[in-house]
């Protein structure tokens, strides 16, 4: 059989975002461009035709100046969850010399940041959302000052997700623009 | 392999061509493999091959992707999502050649996250060792593997993701200092069984 693209990019079939006067673009190849966001959901980027994802979330504070953390939850029909405790997270977080790591349990899943220095780009590999189990989730993170920070964790929930939504903790002064790419790696 | 390969039938309308025309398509920086075989062991374990290339297995103590390395690429990346039959396990692996596991010459430095203690080590074992925690619910890792079908030392780095009842931080980074060229792997639970899928793709370029 002949080989055949391994790596995605895929179109999700809607898209909504809230922020301070924001915008959101579903792009010809499937990319979403936002502006002015502190909230933004992909719908129905997943299905059964994968069963694995990576998200490319690239962006620069737009609104306001420092940096801070942005976080990840599961979406379903629109709908996202925020179940209480529900994604179970190990946190590492290197920086220089220091090593800090950290469990919890929470309505969401981070960390991912921003900040309005750099355009930074964070990394989200979902593995089987679409398969009515658990999902698993791994976010590598940037920052200005090199850092090693990782998050790893699973959404205990056994259902199907179509989407996801990333949200910034501070919704009133958080407002990032950038662009967000879901690659599926083919089955 | 070339960069450009056909697909019967598709957008022939644009090319004014006729239905059975075929076009180039050129392949993307990842290309899906498909192995020449598959072997499973385990209690009434399976593992097939599907129509793209991706192995979908089921209640493996052992599950081996031969064929799936080879001169066209020198570098790959596989991704995995799988659930043991019941509790947690780790997991080991070994690569291979022609249906051989070697079982000489891994080293693998391994850091582990625990709530607030992190630890690091790096055990001497006839595999890369821990490459993989999972428990019962849903677990995924992404292995890269450098240079397999090269005959030289094959680096390896692996990331997982999981943590159902307790999360953990686990990544390795590996060698297996056998001089030698490999064409497959073997995902070598040190207990329990465990179902899922995989797939690996070739870096293009590379």
């Amino acid at each position: 059989m002949p080989n055949k693209n391994g790596f995605i990019l895929l179109k999700p079939t809607s898209v909504n975002v809230t922020g301070s006067s924001p915008t959101a673009t579903i792009n010809a190849n499937g990319s979403v461009s936002f502006t002015n966001a502190s909230n933004i959901s992909l719908n129905g980027v997943f299905s059964s035709d994968y069963h694995n994802y990576r998200v490319l979330f690239s962006g620069k504070w737009s609104v306001n100046n420092g940096s801070g953390t942005w976080y990840m939850r599961l979406r379903s029909g629109g709908v996202t969850d925020a179940t209480a405790s529900s994604y179970n997270t190990q946190y590492l977080y290197v920086y220089s010399s220091g090593i800090s790591s950290s469990r919890g349990a929470s309505s969401q899943a981070g960390s991912i940041t921003f900040e309005s220095y750099n355009r930074f780009t964070n990394i989200l590999d979902f593995y089987a959302p679409f398969i009515a189990a658990p999902t698993a989730y791994r976010i590598y993170a940037q920052e200005s000052s090199p850092v090693l920070q990782d998050t790893v964790g699973t959404h205990n929930i056994a259902s199907s997700y179509d989407g996801f939504n990333v949200f910034g903790g501070s919704p009133s002064v958080d407002m990032i623009s950038g662009r967000i790419a879901v690659y599926g790696f083919r089955k | 392999m070339p960069l450009l390969t056909t697909r019967a039938g598709a957008s022939s309308r644009a090319f004014g061509f006729t239905a059975l025309s075929e076009v180039p398509e050129i392949l993307g920086g990842m290309v899906l493999m498909t192995p020449t075989s598959v072997a499973a062991t385990g209690t009434g374990s399976s593992a097939s091959i599907g129509t793209n290339g991706s192995v979908t297995f089921s209640s493996c103590a052992t599950l081996s992707l031969n064929g799936v390395f080879n001169t066209d690429y020198d570098n790959y990346v596989a991704v995995t999502q799988f659930a043991a039959t019941t509790g947690d396990w780790s997991a080991g692996m070994r690569i291979r050649s022609a249906g051989t596991d070697s079982t000489t010459g891994y080293s693998t430095q391994r850091i582990l996250a625990d709530n607030t203690t992190v630890g690091a080590a790096r055990p001497s074992t006839s595999y890369w060792s821990e490459i993989v925690i999972t428990d019962d619910q849903r677990s995924g890792s992404t292995f890269y593997f450098w240079g397999p079908f090269l005959s030289q030392t094959t680096a390896i780095r692996a990331t997982n993701a999981f943590g159902y009842k307790n999360s953990y931080f686990l990544d390795i980074a590996g060698h297996h200092t056998v001089s030698s060229s490999y064409d497959g792997f073997t995902l070598y639970p040190l207990a329990e069984a465990f179902s899922g899928s995989i797939a690996v793709y070739g870096l293009v370029g590379t």
